[in-house]
């Protein structure tokens, strides 16, 4: 799934439907705990969605091109990570003002079978200054989100 | 050995800028910081698995140590970490043949491990296991009440 930053008024439907298709959902859900699942993510989704749409202004303003496959979305709404989600976009454009696209892909590691969403970010810049800009965001990521939380979305960046 | 020597072996790879020396200065960079991590934490009576599940209780027991810095440094080691899978596994990915991003990668290493090593005494030893400790004790009585 493919999004800028001018397509969030979809964004909640897209969401939604990526939840309701995902066939880990379908292998990993009985029929009697489909309705409780979606119930307790309805909420989230909802309250994801009313975010976006508050935000959706100043990322238009900053032209920030956004992309979120759907196993990244599906793994943040299953382990209830998607208001994190949504506070790093918000981080991320807040102390990397010359960023240009942000991207949510989930990610493993083969050694531990440990799973996370990787938010890679292309910016410009001296190396310096982006190692400065990420301290800043670490100091706040840190001081916003919970252990183990915050060690399911990482921050990776490619200077252009 | 002192595993700071893989920082100065990560060093020597960024004189090339070919994409293998690029994708092993995220290797050598990462395992630098980890390993003056593992050396932290039993220096300071904690000891972790000579194993896979090493790096997971790494991450659990500085991101709980109840210090700042040591947190913000085990984060920016658990960026690191995601760097190195891809440098070392997928071999698509372009980011980690950049020299840029590898340059930044070795200094990225280098300030966790000047993080690391500010609490590689007796006081900066005590207050980490004083921190692990109360997390632990915290974990105990939360899996007795459940």
């Amino acid at each position: 799934m493919t999004t800028s930053s001018a397509c969030f008024s979809h964004l909640y439907q897209e969401i939604n439907r990526t939840i309701l298709n995902s066939p880990e959902r379908e292998r990993g859900t009985a029929p009697g705990e489909t309705d409780a699942w979606l119930k307790e993510n309805a909420v989230i989704l909802s309250d994801f969605n009313d975010n976006l749409n508050n935000l959706a202004p100043s990322l238009e303003a900053q032209s920030v091109e956004l992309v979120r496959d759907d196993a990244a979305v599906f793994f943040c709404a299953n382990q209830s990570l998607l208001r994190y989600l949504q506070l790093i976009e918000d981080l991320i454009r807040k102390h990397f003002p010359t960023v240009q696209k942000i991207s949510f892909s989930l990610d493993y590691d083969p050694e531990t079978c440990n799973e996370w969403v990787n938010a890679d970010i292309q910016i410009t810049g001296d190396i310096g200054q982006v190692i400065d800009w990420e301290d800043a965001f670490i100091k706040e990521w840190v001081s916003e989100v919970p252990y183990p939380e915050r060690d399911k979305i990482r921050l990776s960046s490619d200077i252009m | 050995m002192d595993p700071r020597d893989f920082l100065d072996t990560a060093k020597g790879l960024l004189k090339s800028d070919s994409p293998a020396n690029c994708r092993s200065v995220f290797n050598r960079s990462y395992y630098a910081a980890y390993n003056v991590g593992v050396s932290l934490l039993e220096e300071a009576g904690i000891p972790i698995k000579k194993n896979a599940s090493g790096h997971g209780e790494l991450d659990k027991y500085l991101a709980n140590c109840g210090i700042n810095e040591i947190k913000e440094a085990q984060t920016k080691l658990s960026f690191l970490a995601s760097q190195r899978i891809r440098a070392d596994y997928r071999l698509n990915e372009k980011a980690v043949e950049k020299h840029t991003n590898a340059e930044k990668a070795f200094l990225s290493s280098k300030s966790i491990i000047e993080v690391f090593t500010q609490f590689d005494s007796n006081d900066g030893e005590e207050e980490i296991f004083r921190g692990v400790n109360a997390y632990n004790e915290k974990i105990k009585t939360a899996s007795k009440h459940s």
